[in-house]
């Protein structure tokens, strides 16, 4: 019974070491003085060693007054960092694309 | 008989210049994000009423230069929200700039609002005005129109009602348009809509089907470029669109 207790105490502990799904907002400011929230995400099922995943969205405005576009570019990198300069940079390929597409 | 005829063309010609054109000077803004974000400008718009016929317009306060730098395109015509209407044949042309800045016109129904009167009253500039509030292509408007100037016309579409609307809003005050003066002018170049009218010009359903094809164009664009650099694949770009009118 003893050992039965224990092992069940063992499993359970095991358990709450496990990463819990959850999210962190955290505000991030670029240097255009546009404001972008990241989402820190944690797998639910993660595992010691996997590693989290931080996810930046860049938008782009092509404004035609009573009409707008919006772009925006969705990246995902182990760090934020990387995430961030990933992000600008597609979406200065995608507004490249776009003054193509105007020109 | 010379004489008569010569006479008859005299008071023909007092008859149509004594119909007077006058000018109704509003200030406002707009914000071009609608809501998602504040990109509030300034505007001046101008109603310029020759008996049945209008045309409403509005221009940036200051200087306005469309520039394509950076993660902002602006290519806001310098005069926006155009409309013409006249009220004779029931028309109304509206202008609608495209990704090259090209103008279009497009046909519109006049007045189709259905509004709903109130009581309450304030007066601006000194002028007395009553509320009107309605549903208009996918957003509710307030107007404060004056019964005393028998106009049913106003700024931008609206109007139908038993006065010129004096103020103009929607109801999350994007757009606001508050009138502040008047004066007297020549008229205005009506030629360039009465031709569009009498050529015949596509309505709204043509209109909408346009602003679908240049975003349809922007989408198949970005699609293209995604694929060819997609490397991880991770990153994905998405283009959303944003109508002020609903466009279904």
């Amino acid at each position: 019974m003893k050992k039965v207790i224990l092992s069940v105490a063992m499993m359970f502990a095991a358990f709450l070491t496990q990463a819990a799904v959850g999210k962190q907002m955290e505000e991030v400011k670029f240097k255009s003085g546009e404001v972008q929230m990241k989402t820190v995400e944690r797998g639910n099922d993660a595992s010691p060693g996997e590693e989290a995943l931080c996810t930046i969205t860049m938008k782009g405005r092509i404004d035609l007054g009573p009409i707008e576009a919006e772009v925006s570019c969705t990246t995902s990198a182990t760090t934020c960092e990387a995430a961030t300069v990933s992000a600008i940079n597609c979406l200065s390929a995608a507004m490249k694309t776009v003054r193509m597409v105007i020109m | 008989m010379k004489i008569y005829i010569l006479i008859c063309s005299i008071v023909t010609m007092g008859f149509v210049n004594a119909q007077t054109t006058t000018m109704f000077v509003y200030e406002g803004k707009f914000n071009s994000s609608f809501g998602r974000a504040d990109n509030f400008r300034q505007f001046k718009g101008t109603l310029i009423v020759s008996g049945d016929k209008s045309l409403f317009t509005m221009k940036e306060s200051g200087v306005h230069l469309a520039s394509v730098q950076g993660n902002n395109i602006d290519l806001r015509p310098d005069s926006m929200f155009t409309v013409f209407k006249d009220v004779e044949s029931n028309s109304l042309l509206f202008e609608f700039s495209d990704l090259n800045q090209r103008t279009h016109l497009f046909a519109d129904t006049l007045f189709p609002m259905d509004w709903k009167t109130s009581e309450e009253q304030r007066s601006i500039g000194g002028i007395p005005c009553l509320k009107a509030v309605t549903q208009f292509k996918g957003r509710g408007y307030t107007a404060w129109y004056a019964p005393t100037i028998t106009i049913p016309d106003g700024p931008w579409k609206l109007g139908g009602l038993p006065g010129l609307i004096l103020e103009a809003y929607d109801d999350e005050d994007n757009w606001h348009m508050t009138f502040v003066s008047k004066q007297e002018v020549n008229g205005f170049d009506q030629d360039h809509f009465m031709a569009a009218m009498k050529k015949g010009t596509a309505g709204f359903p043509a209109f909408a089907a346009q602003v679908k094809k240049i975003f349809s164009r922007l989408e198949a664009a970005l699609g293209a470029q995604s694929s060819a650099n997609c490397v991880d694949c991770q990153t994905r770009s998405v283009v959303k669109f944003h109508s002020w009118e609903k466009i279904d």
